[in-house]
């Protein structure tokens, strides 16, 4: 028996050493963001995840539309919200509430971020050793010059692109650019009205290609980058932060085209996209010309709200700023906040009330 | 008992250490599953409801349901499908089974190409296919194992899947019904934004009706069908002929059209550029089938009897001609394309002698150009014109009863003064319209008095002159044997 009760106790001495063998259980934080995002979102939460060992970001990236339905269609658990589009957040979230809680989604937003609009192009594009910002319009309309085209349908860079070059057309021209890229390259034509000083552009319901197109339309601005760097196309106009991430050249435009200039907002919003595709019952499809705003949030079913809120101090912080210039993805400063009275207390000292 | 208690206490203490030592999981994930654009939470029907209806088809017959019976008894399509989200992530292809798009909508009277199919989930996803997506597989498609475009993905077919690796579809993830592109083989993978989800409406949708005209000339221009309609039926250009059938065809005159790209002043005063087409160059009118057929500019030049009609007796054009037919007594059979989708002016192509000799009814429109003016307009115009009669003539000739201050009421027949002001277009600085008569009398009116009056005519005189119409003003302003005008 005394055998016996000494193998015992060290049996459970070592398992109680054992026991304390395993990782301790971490954390999850569900992140969905903007698929323009997917590098320094990257970086950011590798550094993030680094400093915080208990939490596991768990990222996922779409079109900003489709990161807005999963949160209030889809009614999926989020934590953190990210959008190339900051209007989607008051548009979708505020306004709907979760059906659980009766609360709106949320009821605040960080614009964290802004973008611009470049034409992308390597150098084996197509005139590449002759292209500049002054040329760009008649280049990429020249025969046998191949352009990209996100889906406007899908994608805002695609949407965002119909408007930068309506606005080269109305600004520095050639006085028909437009049609220069896009007559008679659909089976069923994007249409131009103007009324009362703004131009709108209407995408079709089916945007489908005819045989012969200068055009190469693809769902997502990712799977032109891909084609641009395999010489299947020449140029695409994508976010100047992708661009650089991916060491790809690009021809800068005026303040006046790239939509990302405030205090361009007056001449932006003198273009308009709607979609006769109605891809969503919520979502009204017509996007009128801005400057480009990323927003940041965390829903208000967010499951671990605390973690959610320490990602988004984060990346507000001198390291998660420095990540994002990195990724040449500059922050605001200050980091503007929608809705500033409802920002949980911990990230008040880091943004500004919106004006 | 007492004698199984140490046995107790060690397979407790076993049991405790063995689970403490697994390695510890994250803690589940509160989020769905990666997945498609389209997921929903809540599957359209609970198992325990397998008669419910679990689809509506609205095609060009009607409205029709199906149970997942009636679909399952329908012909079963298989075959692989996978997808590749928009951050290139692969879901590789599977084996699925359902019924293919085209049999299912041969249950409500078919598909034409005229056609589009809008996809529906329960939550209000859809997505509007194409015909040709959805009866010749025409997608773009990926490796799976690269992801990289592939060019060549072999048969694809359009499904609506209720199985896959032979299990029906997970309700909690899938619903009843998913949109599949199927494959032959485990080779391609499509975008996965046509992956639809938790379907439970299919409707047919009519396209065709949406057309439109490249214009191609000093500019390019794209006229959409609404722009072209708003055009020829009253508020902007209409021009209409009867042919030997009397069938009436309605539309757009040729040189109007010509002057949305002749310059980059597509719209409004002097639009067309008559004096550039009195210099000369080709228009090219090319239907949806090639062919094409090209006119001298000087023919085309102010006339409306060469137009591009959009309907006749008020209806859409047929499958042939649709949706722009070239009509007009200017236009010889052979000339009257169909189908018209483009129409290229060549600014740089001088017409050829022989051009204007072979086409027929045209031929005398075409030599007057160069015959004796009757009537010039020149002065503070955007460009200088000049006419023959038979030129005037070929320009909007309208019937009217006017009412002269001294002689009471007569019917003339003319060409409306502001047509010809139009043509030329005038300077912002113009203020007066200026007739000039062969014996030198000066009519001096107000140019906007004359924009102001919609029957001012230059009337055809039974002698072969030209008389000035001018009903509301006194006599004076009624010039006869008018040669010139002048805007000063």
């Amino acid at each position: 028996m005394k055998r016996f009760t000494q193998a015992l106790t060290g049996f459970l001495c070592a398992g109680l050493l054992l026991s304390g063998c395993g990782p301790k259980p971490k954390t999850p934080l569900v992140l969905f963001a903007a698929d323009s995002l997917i590098q320094p979102f990257g970086d950011l939460t590798a550094a993030f995840e680094a400093e915080h060992p208990d939490i596991d970001v768990q990222a996922e990236y779409h079109g900003s539309i489709q990161v807005m339905r999963h949160v209030t269609e889809l009614h999926v658990k989020i934590d953190v919200v990210a959008t190339a589009d900051q209007a989607l957040i008051p548009l979708l979230m505020y306004q709907q509430k979760d059906p659980e809680t009766g609360k709106p989604y949320a009821a605040w937003y960080l614009r964290f971020a802004t973008n611009r609009l470049a034409l992308a192009y390597t150098p084996k594009s197509q005139y590449a050793a002759e292209i500049n910002g002054k040329n760009w319009a008649e280049v990429i309309t020249r025969p046998g010059v191949r352009l990209g085209l996100s889906d406007p349908r899908f994608d805002a860079s695609g949407y965002r692109t119909l408007m930068v070059l309506k606005l080269a057309e109305q600004t520095q021209g050639p006085v028909d650019l437009f049609s220069r890229v896009f007559a008679g390259q659909f089976t069923y034509p994007i249409k131009v009205t103007d009324e009362a000083g703004l131009t709108r552009i209407r995408v079709p319901e089916i945007l489908e290609t005819r045989k012969d197109t200068h055009l190469v339309v693809r769902g997502a601005a990712m799977e032109l980058l891909a084609l641009l760097e395999s010489g299947d196309i020449d140029y695409f106009f994508e976010y100047e932060s992708v661009i650089q991430q991916h060491g790809l050249k690009m021809v800068s435009l005026p303040a006046s085209l790239d939509l990302g200039e405030a205090a361009e907002n007056p001449n932006y919003g003198k273009v308009a996209v709607l979609l006769d595709f109605q891809r969503f019952a919520s979502v009204k499809p017509e996007f009128r010309g801005e400057q480009i705003g990323y927003g940041i949030t965390i829903p208000s079913n967010a499951p671990h709200s605390k973690q959610a809120e320490e990602f988004v101090a984060f990346l507000l912080s001198r390291a998660g700023r420095q990540i994002m210039e990195r990724d040449h993805h500059p922050l605001f400063d200050p980091v503007p906040a929608d809705g500033y009275e409802a920002l949980p207390p911990g990230l008040k000292a880091l943004a500004a009330a919106s004006r | 008992m007492k004698k199984n208690l140490p046995s107790f206490i060690l397979f407790a203490a076993l049991v405790w250490t063995i689970a403490a030592c697994q390695p510890t999981p994250t803690t589940a994930p509160t989020t769905l599953p990666q997945s498609a654009p389209t997921a929903m939470v809540e599957p359209l029907i609970a198992p325990t409801q397998p008669a419910a209806v679990v689809l509506t088809v609205a095609g060009s017959d009607g409205t029709k349901t199906f149970r997942l019976e009636d679909l399952k008894n329908l012909p079963a399509a298989e075959g692989l499908a996978g997808y590749k989200t928009s951050t290139g992530k692969i879901y590789p292809p599977q084996k699925m089974k359902g019924v293919l798009l085209t049999d299912l909508l041969d249950q409500t009277g078919g598909l034409d190409a005229s056609m589009g199919v809008q996809v529906e989930a329960s939550d209000g996803y859809a997505m509007t296919f194409s015909y040709d997506q959805v009866t010749k597989g025409n997608f773009v498609t990926y490796d799976p194992a690269t992801g990289d475009e592939i060019a060549n993905p072999g048969n694809l077919r359009v499904a609506l899947a209720y199985e896959m690796e032979g299990k029906p579809l997970d309700p909690q993830t899938d619903g009843n019904l998913r949109l599949v592109v199927l494959g032959d083989q485990p080779t391609q993978v499509v975008d996965g934004h046509w992956s639809v989800k938790f379907i439970n409406k299919v409707t047919i949708k009519p396209m065709a009706a949406d057309w439109s005209l490249v214009l191609q000339g000093k500019i390019i221009d794209e006229v959409d069908r609404g722009t072209f309609e708003s055009c020829s039926t009253g508020q902007c250009h209409p021009a209409s002929w009867t042919d030997e059938k009397a069938v009436k065809w309605n539309g757009t005159p040729l040189y109007l059209l010509a002057g949305r790209v002749d310059d980059e002043n597509k719209h409004g005063t002097g639009a067309f550029d008559a004096a550039l087409a009195a210099a000369g160059y080709t228009i090219e009118i090319v239907g949806k089938d090639g062919y094409s057929v090209t006119l001298d500019s000087k023919r085309v030049r102010g006339n409306k009897n060469i137009l591009v009609a959009n309907t006749a007796d008020g209806n859409p054009l047929t499958d042939k001609d649709f949706p722009l037919k070239l009509v007009g007594s200017d236009v010889s059979p052979k000339e009257s394309v169909g189908g018209i989708e483009k129409i290229i002016l060549h600014l740089d192509v001088s017409p050829a002698p022989e051009a204007t000799a072979t086409v027929c009814p045209t031929e005398a429109a075409a030599a007057t150009s160069n015959a004796v003016a009757a009537l010039s307009l020149s002065g503070l115009v955007d460009r200088p014109l000049s006419w023959s009669l038979p030129e005037l003539k070929k320009l909007d000739v309208v019937k009217a009863t006017v009412e002269h201050p001294k002689s009471g009421k007569m019917d003339v027949e003319g060409v409306r003064l502001n047509e010809l002001l139009d043509l030329a277009g005038f300077k912002p600085e113009a203020k007066i319209v200026s007739m000039i008569a062969s014996d030198g009398y000066v009519s001096d009116v107000d140019l906007a008095a004359v924009r102001a009056c919609k029957d001012c005519l230059i009337y055809f005189t039974d002698k072969g002159g030209l008389n000035a119409a001018m009903p509301g003003m006194q006599s004076n302003f009624w010039a006869r044997d008018v040669e010139k005008i002048e805007l000063k």
